[in-house]
């Protein structure tokens, strides 16, 4: 296994420093050894009625879309903890896996 | 030496989904309202809901509690004493409770003859705001003696939230609570939200509570 992509939304409680700080461990021993985790932060996006748009918010200290100030409670994406993807080495391992 | 990428897009958290969504589906067949309530601990949670347990007991609702906590069961024997069935879920280290915990602490119990059920999450402010536990209402609660900018410095959970429940209002004027500021940052952080300015000892906003219970109890179910 070379790699492991995940995304993590900005509102799922993930702290990317602890996690990969733990990756390290928690793959010793395991198939995932050496591999690395790569993660993408996916900013929170908000839907605003007012502009009838998807916006993305630059903050996590105000739900206000960043163009007509309005607050904005329609969650569009956020909460996202996920396996995107994996890159492993030789492809008839691969197959096997 | 050739690589292979493999698409998976997997969810991390799909088997507590998963379990969460059938928790659901279970609470909707059975017509029980079911609240995850989500503090951080020292908030109140136990007194809040002893106190609510109590009214709605005699009001003549139908109403049970699973109680999380890392160790002990003293909170479930609190809660245990307003004379409705509770169980307490010891998560042993665990600093949330997960919908596989909840599912096997409700064996045995005849769903269909509750009308409410609460879940008093383990006392954290971050981890419990990943975890479905199938419920209908999550309910964030800051007492007043935390500081006004808790939703703040909590936004994940408290924009996870579906109502907000404030504690110890009796004491408000003696910690100098800034009732506006609270006000503000829970509205800045999930617009809208219904918020509950409480006291469980002194019975302070328990109306209109129970009034927001009666009324989700009906129409979401």
């Amino acid at each position: 296994m070379k790699e492991v992509r995940l995304r993590v939304g900005a509102l799922s409680a993930v702290v990317e420093d602890s996690l990969q700080f733990c990756y390290e461990i928690a793959t010793e021993g395991t198939a995932l050894k050496g591999s690395v985790l790569v993660v993408k932060i996916l900013p929170v996006v908000m839907h605003c009625p007012r502009c009838d748009a998807d916006v993305e918010l630059d903050s996590l200290q105000s739900f206000r879309c960043p163009r007509c100030g309005d607050l904005v409670g329609d969650l569009r994406q956020g909460r996202e903890l996920e396996i995107e993807s994996f890159e492993i080495d030789g492809a008839e391992e691969a197959v096997k896996q | 030496m050739t690589t292979r990428i493999v698409e998976l897009r997997r969810g991390i958290l799909k088997k507590n989904d998963e379990l969460a969504a059938g928790l659901r589906a279970r609470f909707t067949t059975a017509g029980v309202l079911v609240l995850n309530m989500v503090s951080s601990p020292g908030t109140g949670k136990t007194a809040f809901l002893e106190r609510t347990l109590r009214d709605l007991r005699q009001s003549g609702a139908r109403v049970a509690a699973l109680v999380g906590d890392l160790e002990t069961d003293n909170d479930a024997r609190r809660l245990a004493a307003s004379g409705a069935p509770v169980r307490q879920i010891n998560t042993h280290g665990i600093c949330h409770l997960e919908a596989e915990m909840v599912g096997k602490h409700l064996e045995g119990w005849e769903l269909a003859g509750l009308d409410y059920l609460f879940i008093e999450n383990v006392g954290n402010l971050v981890c419990p705001s990943s975890y479905d536990l199938g419920e209908k209402i999550r309910v964030a609660l800051l007492s007043v003696t935390e500081g006004e900018d808790k939703p703040l410095k909590y936004p994940t959970l408290f924009n996870s939230a579906d109502a907000a429940v404030i504690t110890k209002m009796d004491i408000a004027e003696a910690v100098g609570f800034d009732r506006e500021t609270a006000l503000k940052n829970i509205n800045e952080i999930r617009p809208g939200i219904k918020v509950f300015e409480t006291s469980a000892k002194t019975g302070t906003g328990m109306g209109e509570w129970l009034a927001y219970l009666a009324e989700a109890r009906a129409v979401r179910i």
